[in-house]
């Protein structure tokens, strides 16, 4: 008995395995045809296909952040952000109406989808953060928000979407004093040419055209060492190329091709991000702040913060500390 | 002192040393956001080691993970992360190898290690 019981938990388990298996190729083949929107399912246990599970996940949010940006900075990008769905909920999140792409986007059947709680679809994060959405879409209902929602497929295998969420004032409901619709459109970063067969093409085309591997390492480690000298900024671009041994037209032309921003700029983005952190979530005289940061003087950090927010740095601190920061 | 919080992790200073202990949890941005603001509280203005338990993470997100490399280096001289599951280990490698703190970071199974790692940048 004790052995039989034995042999049906293995037999469970190697099923169980084999079932992960085949969501590991899943999202590998979608990976293969340029499709990022994919996660695959967690499970409880914690051994080395979980790990595996894990590595595949951060892998594709890493490779879908690069192809996001290059969808979003360059016209002439391979990839572009296009709406692939919509949605229409009432207050209680009940579907009432959908595009006609839904269904095969979540692989449910239409007729399922019908006055069901899009919630019934989503991913745990996903349904805490419906939950709890953000102040502006009950503050300020007429401003669209974007959210990455996730949701669970028919397949089992959990698919992100940008979502912009935006509440549908008509005359029907105002008049009736009903709350209104919110329109959920969930945006995907496409590849421009869908056909399979070009792919091997555009590979080898975009191999041709990219830097050399040399290059694109140094440029990677440039960007560290800006991250990593912040306190040191401005740090001039001679002075970057000789310590990541490189040339200047190379590091400045790499630099603006991989990260879509020249190195001056690239650098006062990351000193305003330090500055917003170190504002919101410390107490930090602005002082100090600006010592942090590399600003010889507190005016001038002033000055800089202010052309790029529009407000001081003790204004900005003010309207937007952290709660848990008061 | 010592900053707790259920749903993310325990943060406390022994003997010049930062302990994060990360909860069974997925990190996402405001999560990573607590911790930094937290630890920054505790370090009062001073630079120090960081000993990361990071062995019941569930997962970190890529937000969390990039916030962590940029802000949530602030006041760091050295991290050793602790992960002793192979999901953790995955995690850290991760964090290690893409997101590429800018302090130095090393990866360690046991807690005896790391903290003789951290011993030089006390």
């Amino acid at each position: 008995m004790f052995h039989q019981n034995r042999f049906l938990m293995t037999s469970t388990h190697h099923e169980q395995d084999r079932h992960r298996i085949e969501q590991l190729h899943e999202l590998l083949l979608a990976l293969s045809t340029g499709d990022f929107a994919q996660q695959l399912p967690r499970s409880t246990a914690n051994d080395e296909l979980e790990a595996f599970t894990v590595l595949l996940n951060m892998l594709t949010e890493e490779l879908r952040t690069l192809v996001a940006q290059d969808a979003f900075y360059h016209s002439q990008s391979r990839y572009q952000a296009v709406v692939v769905g919509s949605l229409q909920v009432d207050k209680d999140w009940q579907i009432q109406q959908f595009s006609s792409s839904i269904p095969q986007l979540l692989e449910h059947p239409a007729d399922t989808l019908y006055h069901t709680p899009l919630t019934q679809y989503c991913a745990l994060d996903t349904i805490n953060l419906l939950n709890t959405l953000p102040t502006p879409i009950r503050t300020n209902p007429s401003q669209p928000v974007v959210l990455p929602l996730q949701f669970a497929t028919g397949s089992g295998i959990l698919r992100t979407y940008s979502t912009s969420f935006q509440y549908l004032h008509t005359s029907a409901n105002i008049a009736a004093n009903s709350p209104a619709p919110i329109q959920l459109s969930l945006i995907d970063i496409q590849r421009k040419d869908l056909q399979p067969s070009v792919f091997g093409v555009t590979t080898s085309e975009l191999i041709a055209q990219a830097m050399p591997l040399v290059d694109r390492v140094k440029i990677a480690e440039a960007e560290a060492y800006l991250k990593a000298h912040t306190e040191a900024h401005p740090i001039t671009i001679t002075a970057l190329a000789r310590e990541v041994g490189t040339n200047e037209f190379k590091l400045k032309v790499g630099f603006k091709q991989m990260f879509h921003s020249t190195i001056y700029q690239y650098q006062q983005q990351l000193r305003m991000r330090k500055a917003i952190f170190y504002l919101t979530a410390t107490e930090f005289p602005v002082k100090y702040i600006a010592k942090q940061l590399g600003y010889k003087t507190a005016p001038h950090f002033t000055k800089v913060f202010k052309k790029y927010y529009q407000v001081p740095p003790s204004t900005y601190r003010y309207t937007h500390r952290q709660p848990n920061n008061p | 002192m010592t900053a707790h919080h259920p749903h993310i992790a325990d943060i406390y200073i022994k003997e010049g040393i930062v302990y994060c202990i990360y909860h069974a949890i997925t990190l996402n941005l405001c999560g990573a956001q607590w911790v930094v603001s937290q630890r920054l509280a505790l370090q009062d203005h001073k630079s120090m080691p960081v000993y990361c338990d990071v062995s019941q993470l569930h997962y970190a997100t890529k937000e969390a993970r990039d916030f962590m490399a940029l802000e949530g280096t602030v006041g760091i001289k050295a991290i050793a992360f602790i992960s002793t599951s192979p999901v953790s280990k995955a995690i850290s490698d991760v964090f290690v190898r893409s997101n590429a703190p800018p302090v130095p970071t090393q990866l360690f199974t046991e807690p005896m290690h790391a903290l003789t790692y951290l011993q030089h940048y006390c």
